[in-house]
């Protein structure tokens, strides 16, 4: 009994203490954040249902915008995943350039693709950003039409559009 | 007579348990030094590259996004200060259950994600956003656990035993 009362009056202890810690830290810490150069706000924007440019644009398409334009055949879907992942499964006609081994695969693909064709980069998952980097680099190359379906591949299976596994050529 | 000099000389028996108290009280110590390097070192990297740190957070998406940006700007400091206050035993016992607090919490995440099947990188030491492969990530967590071992012998040590004489 004495025991368990000790322990229970050190653990308060240790809470209270431990509180104390916290609030220091929270001081220090927000105002180093503040007086550093490169600070960060507090809260940040981390949705990705955007997709803005260096120049401010947003350049996200919703799915329904993307299905629009597969059924009438005027899109080129790039997939910037790994080929293992393309290869088990991606949107119906898509080619694949991964944006990790992008050198090594652009050389066969972008002089297929003609500067004003309308291109849509996906990938896989909320915090993938594979298919941003792949379209931000597509616009440095000049390419004038380039979208980002966000989260493409889980959102387009959930649709039930059409996929398949084969390997695309252009 | 002889009452008082029993009293005075030390018995083999009291001789024995004070070189116990000695052993574990070094035991404590050196446990306290090498939590606390562990948490000073991991600080560092996250203090000077909070952005990247805050992206690592958002990729385990646990937190909303509200939370990650005050989570990447204070964890590190908060794993600074603790590490400092636990090798220098200031609010050692603070110290100690925050410490303890932490290391369980990020053992526990990085089981969550094996789980969940998501490859993201650890966090732990740097901010270097690599794509987690499917085997170091079983190494984050074996390594972890591994930390939890003198973890639990501090928590023992600073609310459990008797004789602490920490603080």
């Amino acid at each position: 009994m004495v025991v368990a009362h000790n322990f229970v009056n050190e653990l308060q202890r240790a809470v209270k203490q431990g509180l104390l810690i916290i609030a220091l830290t929270l001081v220090i810490s927000l105002m180093v954040n503040q007086l550093r150069y490169n600070s960060m706000p507090i809260v940040g924007q981390w949705s990705i249902s955007e997709v803005i440019t260096p120049s401010g644009t947003d350049i996200s398409i919703p799915l329904q915008d993307a299905e629009k334009l597969f059924l009438a055949g005027s899109v080129l879907f790039l997939d910037a995943r790994p080929p293992e992942e393309f290869e088990q499964g991606h949107i119906k006609g898509a080619v694949n350039l991964p944006w990790l081994q992008f050198d090594e695969y652009a050389e066969k693909i972008l002089p297929k693709i003609t500067p004003d064709m309308t291109v849509i980069c996906y990938c896989d998952g909320e915090t993938c950003t594979l298919g941003k980097d792949l379209a931000f680099s597509l616009i440095e190359f000049e390419f004038l039409n380039i979208r980002v379906l966000v989260d493409g591949w889980t959102t387009w299976q959930e649709e039930g559009l059409p996929t398949e596994r084969l390997p695309q050529e252009l | 007579m002889n009452y008082m000099k029993e009293s005075i000389m030390p018995t083999r028996d009291k001789m024995k348990k004070l070189s116990q108290i000695n052993t574990a009280h070094i035991l404590e110590i050196g446990v306290r030094w090498i939590i606390g390097i562990i948490f000073i070192w991991a600080s560092i990297d996250k203090i000077v590259h909070p952005q990247e740190f805050a992206r690592i957070i958002f990729n385990y998406q646990i937190l909303p996004d509200e939370l990650i940006n005050i989570t990447a700007i204070t964890l590190p400091w908060l794993e600074l200060i603790a590490g400092i206050f636990l090798i220098t035993g200031i609010w050692m016992r603070g110290a100690a259950i925050i410490c303890v607090g932490l290391l369980t919490i990020f053992s526990g995440l990085l089981v969550f994600n094996i789980f969940r099947g998501m490859d993201v990188a650890c966090g732990c030491f740097s901010t270097s956003v690599e794509y987690a492969s499917s085997g170091s990530k079983y190494w984050y967590v074996a390594r972890d656990l591994l930390f939890l071992i003198p973890a639990a012998y501090l928590f023992y040590s600073v609310f459990m035993k008797k004789n602490s004489k920490s603080e």
